[in-house]
């Protein structure tokens, strides 16, 4: 264990345990977005999707034990490798051009934060349920939680749509960067291959993916079966 | 050319500093920077005015003394391109230039535009080196090495320590320039024996010294005078992270 304590402390280890935790959380974001994409076929689809996860109970467990590791460990990696970056540029230039660095990787930490902001909001939405509750709580003609119902009906709201489709595009953004980092990090690189251009196209798909679904809600594409309204207290 | 010149003046290390504005008005565009530098100096001696204190050595573009940021650009504008290689017909004619230390914890100022970079000598101290026995010279070529890795063992050691990868980099981090030596080494075989240890004391003193984290954002490669590659970086983090699976980071 002293040489994980050792790594810890070194300039590149913290890199490599944010890189480990930053993809573990990519890939989560791709299975999500994968699991998501299921309205598209249909509700018996996504709520069957939704029993299944659940059928194994501890795999919910560890899955939830693992993102939560993670993000912990990528904030606090964040954090401390922000302080001592800060402390190793005391004194600013009175005039700076940047010349490679974009957006992305200079608003890092404002992304990040921001996400982690509409993360919490996100989860208290559609998992713990705690407002927001029209369309939460009803159930197929299998007596499934309709999962198809709850997401279709929130994102015929404009404003939970809007919130989330900017939240994505906020979540492209940071593996806009994230991605070629990760790959720069590791030492997944290749003398002849970029990796900046890599991180942009799997992070526009990425984005492009989660905002079909609140885009397809808002005009009609995915609709609520018949009877969810009445259901839900006659919307 | 006429010329406006905001440079950064500070009498010592504890001093504050602050930018000052000089005015040059018969510049030659085909001096160097450090030639009109010179200029100005000797008009600040003729005024009786402290001349400017700025680091330089061999003014052709091999030592990498010649330490200072241009217009938010450490060596100035031109890429690949060191400042004492500048030259004035890079500039217009009136313009504002603002020339400031480098700025790093690891790189204090010492006066005016002079930083200590013992910061650099001391990571090369702690692996930039192979240990050899003493002798006569062996012969040439004795030691097989093959093209490719000679190639990118001798892209590597162009890196002549300029410091600019930390001047330009947000983080102040050193990592091109640890990455250069590293790479320098792990490509000859006389570079095997300290190879581990190489890696993870340059590491360490890198650390130390109080340089930033690399954060990835290849401002380093891109104002390097020797164009050094920013996926040395990548080779660095390869190398390091094969220490770690070891356990002996
Ligand atoms: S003075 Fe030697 S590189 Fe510029």
């Amino acid at each position: 264990m002293t040489f994980l304590a050792s790594a810890w402390r070194s300039s590149i280890g913290a890199k490599i345990v944010m890189a480990v935790t930053g993809i573990v959380l990519f890939l989560y974001a791709i299975a999500h977005m994968l699991g998501n994409l299921q309205v598209f076929i249909g509700q018996d689809a996504i709520n069957a999707y939704g029993v299944l996860l659940r059928a194994f109970p501890p795999f919910l467990v560890v899955a939830r034990a693992v993102l939560l590791l993670s993000v912990g460990l990528h904030i606090i990696a964040a954090i401390r490798v922000t302080l001592l970056n800060r402390a190793a540029r005391p004194e600013r230039y009175a005039v700076r051009k940047a010349q490679e660095a974009s957006l992305a990787a200079r608003t890092l930490l404002v992304s990040g934060v921001l996400i982690a902001t509409y993360v919490v909001y996100h989860v208290m939405h559609f998992t713990t349920r705690n407002f927001a509750t029209t369309y939460s709580e009803l159930h197929d003609s299998a007596g499934r939680h309709d999962i198809y119902s709850m997401v279709v009906g929130s994102f015929q709201d404009p404003i939970i749509s809007i919130a989330y489709i900017v939240a994505m595009i906020l979540v492209a953004f940071h593996l806009s960067h994230g991605i070629g980092g990760f790959m720069q990090t590791l030492g997944w690189t290749h003398p002849r291959y970029g990796t900046r251009r890599l991180g942009l196209v799997i992070a526009t798909i990425i984005a492009i993916g989660y905002i079909a679904v609140p885009v397809a809600s808002l005009l009609g594409i995915l609709e609520l079966p018949a009877g969810a309204e009445m259901a839900a207290g006659g919307h | 050319m006429k010329l406006t010149l905001r440079i950064w003046r500070q009498k010592s290390p504890n001093d504050q500093g602050r930018l000052v504005s000089h005015q040059l008005d018969d510049v030659s565009e085909h001096m160097s920077f450090l030639e009109m530098l010179d200029v100005l100096n000797e008009k600040l001696l003729a005024e009786g005015q402290e001349p400017i204190a700025f680091d330089h050595d061999c003014r052709e573009g091999i030592c990498g003394t010649c330490s200072m940021v241009i217009n938010g650009v450490p060596h100035g504008p031109e890429r690949a391109t060191t400042t004492c290689q500048l030259h004035m017909r890079k500039f217009r004619d009136g313009q504002t230039i603002t020339v400031e230390p480098f700025r790093a914890k690891a790189f204090p100022v010492i006066r005016d535009l002079v930083v200590d970079r013992g910061s650099f000598d001391r990571v090369i101290q702690a692996g930039g080196f192979i240990s050899a026995n003493t002798g006569g010279a062996p012969d040439a070529n004795a030691i097989p090495i093959a093209k490719g890795e000679a190639d990118v063992a001798m892209d590597a050691a162009a890196c002549i320590g300029c410091g600019a990868c930390v001047a330009a980099c947000p983080n102040a981090s050193a990592m091109l320039f640890v990455a250069a030596k590293v790479v320098h080494l792990t490509h000859l075989p006389q570079g095997q024996p300290e190879r581990a240890a190489r890696v993870r004391e340059m590491v360490r003193t890198m650390d130390a010294e109080g340089f930033g984290y690399c954060s990835n954002h290849f401002e380093c490669e891109a104002v390097c005078p020797k164009e050094i590659s920013g996926r040395f970086i990548s080779e660095l983090n390869r190398e390091f992270r094969e220490l770690f699976w070891r356990g002996k980071s």
